[in-house]
């Protein structure tokens, strides 16, 4: 894995504009899991489990527009 | 960093401590099979494989090796050890316990844990391992090699996260709720936007909830309404209570849901189902395919075989995709149909077991319905999710619907206040599922994103992969086609070179030009001995990217399928591409031994042999013949006979590969003498041969290189007379063996060309006529003699 940290931001930069409901924290945390865990070695269904459940309560801070009125 | 020594102590071989000691310089060990000298690759690899060995992984070996890694006849009170100097100064000292454990120590270990086992060690089991391999397998062999091992271990962790992202979330539950939940809006609330919607439950939250106007979130009204409607509803008459059951029941819709379920069942019949996966999957590759398409113009369609224009190729699995697509949504449709469908069901069954009808129901079940209601009371909803086909639903309209009937019969003449609150309490029923959907819908948004996020991200350092793979595969195929040339100059292989192929990832395989002819393959074409020879070069081709970096090459019997001429090449590699590397070559073919004695510079290369094989308890030891001149001159002090009968024997050993290579025939004798010819035999056929063989440039011509015919006469002459008696009455004084020694040089230098430094066997010339040095002033004619 690239520990070059500009590498790793311009993949998410590219991931989130294609993905524009994608948080800040979510973004912020996924950097940190490339520079580390995820590219250190093959994760456990556990672990991978542990990591989706972080993940997805990282997105609950999602912009009122983005949502509906119901 | 280069290897000093490496002790072994009763490590596989090995029993008393026994040092390989190339002191820093390349080194090349002989041993006859069994003599051990693979021992000191295995204490290698069992220090860069941490403390496995991969030949010795198999049932019978033990958990740690500990079965194969100790001598079998080591002493109880001996340890099993390897111990490895470097020229830093540093070591490591390994120790292995019975059981197969170990402990190490030594500031060398930092640095040769570093080493990469397959850019270090190549034996023979492994040359042709790679060109064998499928695509897949070179693939990952050459993953690590290329320093792309993290992004591959990043790319299938993020697959599989976003999978576990979508089982986390319950993606696909929520999204059949969300689905049902929109049917239901539009069946009670037509194309209503939310505003409208919203509008509609304050207006009945103020009718019926007067009391608690701040409520202004829209689920906690419709929680209130739902219980303001509960307690009117209990509170009405019996007469009421019942037109509200019986409307509720006659305005499900059953019919329109069972025919919803049905029409979508006859559109994705199970046989469908099982198809879309497998095309999906089947579109998947294609699509990573035609992602790859950049350069083509046509191209062979993996689904279907047929070539196509690759414009015309990416639009048909457009095409496609949209067309799974609209079959998904199809499939969705149909889930959420049947989820419907349950649910009504389900309030059939609430609804007309309720005591407010207790009446009408008992009244009727005396009769025709009697079956009906039977039918209604042992339904299992909930397991219709799974299996609702052609019978259910049958099962539904014959026994379901005329209770509907029934109950639409039974309420016609309701009056208006029970109809206001059958449809009213509809609607905020319908009302509350469309609000908790809104919340599922969300959270199923964002976590589509997260997943489709996370998808990316895999795309992007996939991209990234293949991206490093072709220029790294293309840096290491330049290097691989100049060693290549090396040792095939002038042959009709050409081109070899690692490529991607294009209709899958993950994969690398080997493309070559034979005889003019693009193969995909050396497989499809090579020889094993060529396929050994290419899977040489490339190991050389991935080691020499550490070029940079002083760390030895240990080649462990590698060339035992290469012809000699395509061996005799290998030296000339090694000394082009490697002259700044450590390089350990282990043999067990005697004459390549003595060929790169030869070929080889001394001062930086060392030559040891080691004693054929013994018992296990005298272990691996290294051979005490002389074998070099040098070597021989260092016992003229102390033993000039010695030294004067190891000149003698350098000559025999020498003389016969001479003789060989220059294709000098000699007088048949019986038996196993043949193989015993002792120098002077040679010296008498060469020297009478070479008057007409052996020629030396003088201007523009050749003539007899009389200067190498008189020192081999010279060189004759004193071993008939002083290595004999050196031999046989040991009557030899120093000055004599000193001279003995030089003039056996002198002759054997003869054969080398002092302009070019090349034997004179080096280069063929003129077909099968003439051999000669590298530039040509040195020649022997063949057949002359």
């Amino acid at each position: 894995m690239s520990n070059d940290d500009s590498w790793i931001a311009a993949r998410i930069r590219e991931a989130r504009e294609r993905s524009p409901l994608v948080t800040e924290v979510v973004s912020a945390r996924m950097g940190e899991l490339l520079k580390g865990q995820i590219s250190e070695r093959q994760l456990s269904r556990g672990e991978l489990a542990t990591v989706a459940v972080q993940l997805l309560s990282d997105m609950v801070s999602v912009s009122p527009s983005a949502e509906s009125k119901l | 960093m280069r290897i000093k020594a490496i002790e072994l102590s009763w490590f596989r071989g090995a029993a008393d401590p026994v040092s390989l000691e190339p002191n820093c310089k390349s080194m090349v060990v002989y041993g006859t099979n069994g003599s051990g000298k693979s021992s000191f690759v295995d204490a290698i690899e069992y220090v860069l494989n941490n403390g496995k060995i991969r030949h010795l992984a198999h049932e019978y070996s033990g958990k740690r090796q500990e079965r194969a890694i100790p001598n079998t006849h080591k002493p109880e009170n001996r340890k099993t050890e390897i111990h490895i100097e470097f020229n830093n100064g540093s070591d490591l000292k390994v120790q292995i316990t019975p059981d197969g454990f170990a402990t190490s120590s030594g500031d060398g270990e930092i640095e040769i844990r570093t080493w990469d086992y397959r850019r270090t060690v190549l034996r023979q089991d492994e040359v042709a391992e790679f060109i064998n391999d499928t695509k897949g397998g070179k693939y990952s062999a050459l993953l690590p090699l290329l320093g792309l091992h993290q992004l591959e271990v990043a790319a299938e962790n993020l697959r599989q996260l976003a999978k576990s992202v979508e089982e986390q979330s319950g993606f696909t539950e929520k999204k059949g709720t969300v689905r049902a939940a929109e049917t239901k809006r539009l069946t009670n609330f037509g194309t209503d936007s939310d505003d409208q919607i919203l509008a509609k439950i304050e207006e009945l939250h103020s009718n019926y909830c007067a009391d608690n106007v701040t409520t202004k979130d829209p689920s906690s009204r419709c929680k209130e309404l739902k219980t303001a409607l509960d307690a009117a509803i209990a509170g009405s008459s019996a007469e009421q209570r019942r037109y509200v059951v019986l409307l509720g029941a006659a305005e499900l819709g059953l019919a329109s849901h069972i025919s919803a379920v049905g029409s979508a069942n006859v559109k994705l019949s199970s046989a469908v189902e099982p198809l879309i996966s497998e095309k999906l999957e089947v579109l998947q590759s294609t699509g990573a395919f035609v992602d790859k398409l950049v350069d083509e113009k046509e191209v062979t369609c993996p689904a279907c075989g047929q070539t196509v224009v690759v414009d015309a190729f990416k639009e048909h699995v457009e095409t496609e995709r949209q067309r799974l697509q609209e079959i998904i949504e199809v499939f969705d449709t149909r889930k959420a149909a049947i989820g419907t469908l349950c649910d009504t069901v389900k309030s059939l069954k609430s609804g007309l077991g309720k005591a407010d009808v207790k009446v009408w129901r008992d009244e009727l079940a005396k009769g025709p319905l009697a079956d009906n209601f039977a039918f209604l009371t042992g339904i299992d909803a909930e397991a219709l999710r799974g299996t609702c086909g052609k019978e259910e639903l049958q099962a539904f309209e014959s026994k379901l619907l005329p209770l509907i009937n029934a109950a639409a019969s039974a309420s016609k003449d309701a009056p208006p206040d029970a109809r206001q609150l059958t449809k009213d309490n509809q609607l905020v029923e319908a009302a509350k599922d469309v609000i908790a959907a809104t919340g599922l819908a969300g959270e199923a948004r964002r976590t589509e994103a997260l997943a489709s996020f996370i998808a990316s991200l895999e795309q992007g350092i996939r991209e990234e992969i293949r991206l490093r793979s072709r220029n790294m595969i293309e840096e290491i195929s330049d290097t691989i086609r100049t060693m290549w040339t090396i040792l095939h100059p002038g042959e009709t292989i050409k081109g070899v070179h690692l490529y991607l192929p294009k209709d899958a990832d993950k994969a690398i395989d080997i493309g070559l030009m034979f005889h003019g002819v693009n193969q995909e393959s050396p497989r499809l074409t090579l020889s094993e001995g060529y396929r050994n020879s290419l899977g040489l070069c490339i190991f050389l081709a991935m080691a020499k990217r550490e070029a940079n970096r002083d760390r030895p090459l240990f080649l462990d019997d590698v060339v035992v399928s290469l012809d000699r001429n395509h061996r005799g090449m290998i030296v000339e590699l090694l000394q082009k591409e490697f002259d700044q590397r450590q390089v350990v070559i282990l043999t067990h073919d005697r004459e390549w031994y003595t060929e790169m004695r030869h070929q080889l510079d001394g001062k930086n290369w060392v030559f040891k042999s080691l004693v054929p094989c013994g018992t296990p308890d005298l272990g691996i030891r290294w051979s005490h013949k002389t074998t070099t001149f040098d070597e021989a001159r260092a016992q003229l002090q102390e033993r000039p006979d010695s030294a004067a009968n190891d000149a003698r024997k350098i000559m025999d050993l020498e003389l016969a590969l001479v003789a060989e290579h220059l294709q000098v025939k000699m007088p048949y004798v019986r038996g196993d003498r043949n193989d015993k010819r002792m120098a002077h035999d040679f010296l008498e056929r060469l020297t009478a041969v070479g008057k007409k063989c052996f020629q030396k440039k003088i201007g523009d011509s050749y003539e007899v290189h009389t200067i190498a015919l008189d020192a081999l006469n010279e060189a004759d002459r004193l071993l008939v007379s002083w290595a004999n008696c050196a031999s046989h009455t040991f009557d030899v004084v120093l000055p004599e063996a000193n001279k003995l020694i030089d003039i056996c040089e002198k002759a054997l230098e003869l054969f080398r060309c002092s302009s070019c430094n090349r034997y004179v066997w080096i280069a063929d010339v003129g077909g099968s006529e003439l051999v000669q040095c590298q530039c040509g002033q040195i020649r022997w004619l063949y057949g002359k003699g």
